[in-house]
């Protein structure tokens, strides 16, 4: 008589990632990576509070200052390498760190690890980078003649904004790092070259980058200055949010499929 | 606790803590009470007003800008101002802390354009610190005036029968003048509780005007559409502007933003491209004098959808410069005038 051994049964996705989350928080949030990155995204609040100490002759006020600082320093350039740095190392981190390991010997499926990795880094990115953008504009806007209360619903948006940014630079890079063994090159050739200038030439072109929409959606961007003034195209803010939604959704949904169809060899 | 949980609560805390403190100022500051740069006490201003605007006398008169310039003859120097002083014998300088106005088109001004005649029904909100007694003394003398008390208002109306002017005085601090039937309004809505707020469209322009600005308008479709008609040229071509607002400051520099919302994306497409023309235009005339390429560069133009943003710094230098350059130009012309009549 043998003994069959039992089976056990795949827990289904939400509870499974949500498993996968909390482990994979762990792994993200507390470590040297976010504390650099946190850095990095703190440079705004600390400009901010020499620009209180030593106000520019510039004629800016605060909150215009605030919005150069969101539109030009966060929403165009820092956060999609936020999110390359954390998105493209989304399974490869867990596979340095044998985590994958762990979950594929566990009984949950591939798209509840999928799933609760990339939850992990959006509430990483985003423990990270909220509370800079509010002490930035806390810090450039109280006390001016404008006030802390000026523009606070812009505030909101701009978080919303952001948030939206880091969901579908996240999908894509995620989808770059499950594709790719080193994905981090062509990530910033992308960034820079495609996401810098193309993003700023006349006609169509902006329509195929996505900077052009994140930066449609801060509505109180400064003007752009030069070429980029008479080249830049601005898209509607519905627009915007149903591309960039489309685009992280569609990104992540291939980024599962490969996931979930690739072999991973663990070596020791 | 484990780490990352206390680090996404801090996150979180000190982010709803600052968002709510954004909030928070909103509600409890000066904002809760008046609409934008509206003061509480003019909120009485007529709900139908197609243009609303205003600017701060006292910055202005504190400015650098105005010290600079502010003088006879000088660039600076706002007439309305002296006007006020001539007629009232109010010192702006000393007496006036703000001037809101306020002008309706409504259909009766519609149809006295058509007979060229001067429609508007300007109501000018001022506030300050007024001696009742020496504008009881001003107001007659420069026209015949009669004057009457209504519910703690003293008012003043010009008697002569050439037009229907009228001024009240609130109190101590608020004095509006405009015509009869204007005041009036003004008055009742006071007394009601209606007024500007009863207009959402309005009241939704003039939340868009930056607090601290030193001079601001907000205007509706009516007006608009009959300036640049009235203007005629290549600006009687422009699509028509659906809304503005727009708002500045004078000090470091002089700054202006103005943000147009046309009828379409097309339209406002248009528009900044006539704006990028007549910036254009000043750049190529830069070799008669400098000074005009300082000023096209200082001017940008973006467009939004079916707005178009325009923003232009021009420093007090600059500005001294062009005074000069243009009293030199106007030298050389009265100079060649006199060599002229001598010969």
């Amino acid at each position: 008589m043998t003994a069959e051994a039992p089976v056990l049964a795949i827990r289904p996705v939400w509870p499974g990632a949500r498993d996968v989350f909390f482990i994979s928080i762990e792994r993200m949030l507390p470590r040297a990576r976010s504390f650099w990155v946190f850095l990095l995204l703190a440079l705004p609040v600390v400009l901010g509070v020499l620009l209180r100490i030593y106000p520019p002759k510039a004629p800016l006020t605060g909150f215009e200052f605030y919005g150069v600082i969101v539109a030009l320093f966060f929403v165009r350039n820092l956060l999609p390498l936020v999110a390359l740095l954390f998105g493209s190392a989304l399974i490869s981190d867990a596979v340095d760190s044998k985590t994958l390991t762990y979950f594929l010997t566990r009984p949950v499926s591939r798209l509840s690890i999928f799933l609760g990795e990339f939850g992990a880094y959006l509430v990483t990115v985003l423990t990270l980078t909220v509370p800079c953008v509010v002490l930035t504009y806390l810090v450039l806007c109280v006390g001016t003649p404008q006030g802390a209360g000026f523009g606070a619903t812009d505030l909101v948006q701009d978080l919303g904004a952001c948030a939206l940014t880091l969901f579908t630079y996240g999908g894509l890079f995620a989808l770059l790092g499950v594709s790719l063994k080193k994905p981090l090159i062509p990530g910033l050739l992308f960034l820079f070259v495609w996401e810098g200038f193309v993003a700023n030439f006349p006609g169509d072109a902006p329509n195929y980058t996505i900077t052009a929409y994140a930066r449609s959606l801060i509505r109180h961007r400064p003007s752009e200055e030069g070429l980029a003034e008479l080249f830049s195209k601005f898209f509607g803010v519905g627009e915007s949010v149903l591309v960039l939604g489309s685009v992280g959704v569609i990104s992540l949904a291939l980024a599962i499929w490969i996931f979930s169809r690739r072999e991973y060899v663990i070596s020791s | 606790m484990n780490r990352s949980r206390r680090l996404i609560a801090t996150a979180a805390a000190i982010s709803v803590l600052g968002v709510g403190l954004a909030f928070s100022s909103r509600l409890t500051g000066t904002a809760r009470a008046a609409v934008g740069p509206i003061p509480p006490e003019a909120l009485a201003l007529p709900a139908d007003s197609s243009v609303v605007m205003g600017f701060d006398v006292r910055a202005l008169t504190s400015s650098q800008f105005y010290a600079r310039f502010g003088q006879e003859g000088e660039p600076g120097r706002v007439e309305a101002l002296a006007e006020i002083e001539r007629k009232t014998g109010l010192n702006p300088e000393r007496d006036i802390d703000t001037v809101v106005v306020a002008i309706r088109a409504n259909a009766t001004a519609a149809k006295a354009v058509a007979g060229n005649q001067r429609s508007e029904n300007a109501l000018v909100f001022v506030t300050g610190r007024f001696d009742a007694a020496r504008l009881e003394s001003s107001i007659p003398a420069s026209g015949k005036a009669t004057k009457e008390r209504r519910d703690g208002v003293t008012i003043y109306r010009e008697a002569s029968g050439k037009s229907n002017g009228t001024v009240a005085l609130l109190d101590a601090g608020i004095l509006i003048a405009g015509d009869a039937t204007s005041v009036d309004t003004f008055l009742t809505n006071r007394q009601t509780g209606r007024g500007i707020r009863d207009s959402k469209e309005l009241v939704a322009l003039l939340e868009r005007v930056e607090p601290g600005s030193t001079f601001w308008a907000v205007g509706g479709p009516s007006v608009l559409s009959r300036m640049t008609s009235e203007i005629g040229g290549p600006a009687a071509n422009l699509p028509a502007v659906k809304q503005v607002v727009a708002y500045g400051h004078l000090d470091p520099e002089v700054g202006m933003t103005a943000t147009a919302e046309a009828a379409d994306a097309k339209s406002a497409t248009k528009i900044a491209d006539v704006l990028r023309g007549f910036s254009a235009m000043l750049s190529l005339q830069a070799g008669q004098k400098a000074e005009l390429a300082q000023i096209a560069d200082s001017i940008s133009v973006a467009t939004e959808d079916d707005k178009v943003h325009v923003k232009a710094t021009i420093t007090h230098d600059l500005i001294d410069s062009l005074k000069k350059s243009a009293t030199s130009s106007h030298n050389r012309a009265r100079k060649a005038i006199e060599e002229a009549e001598v010969h």
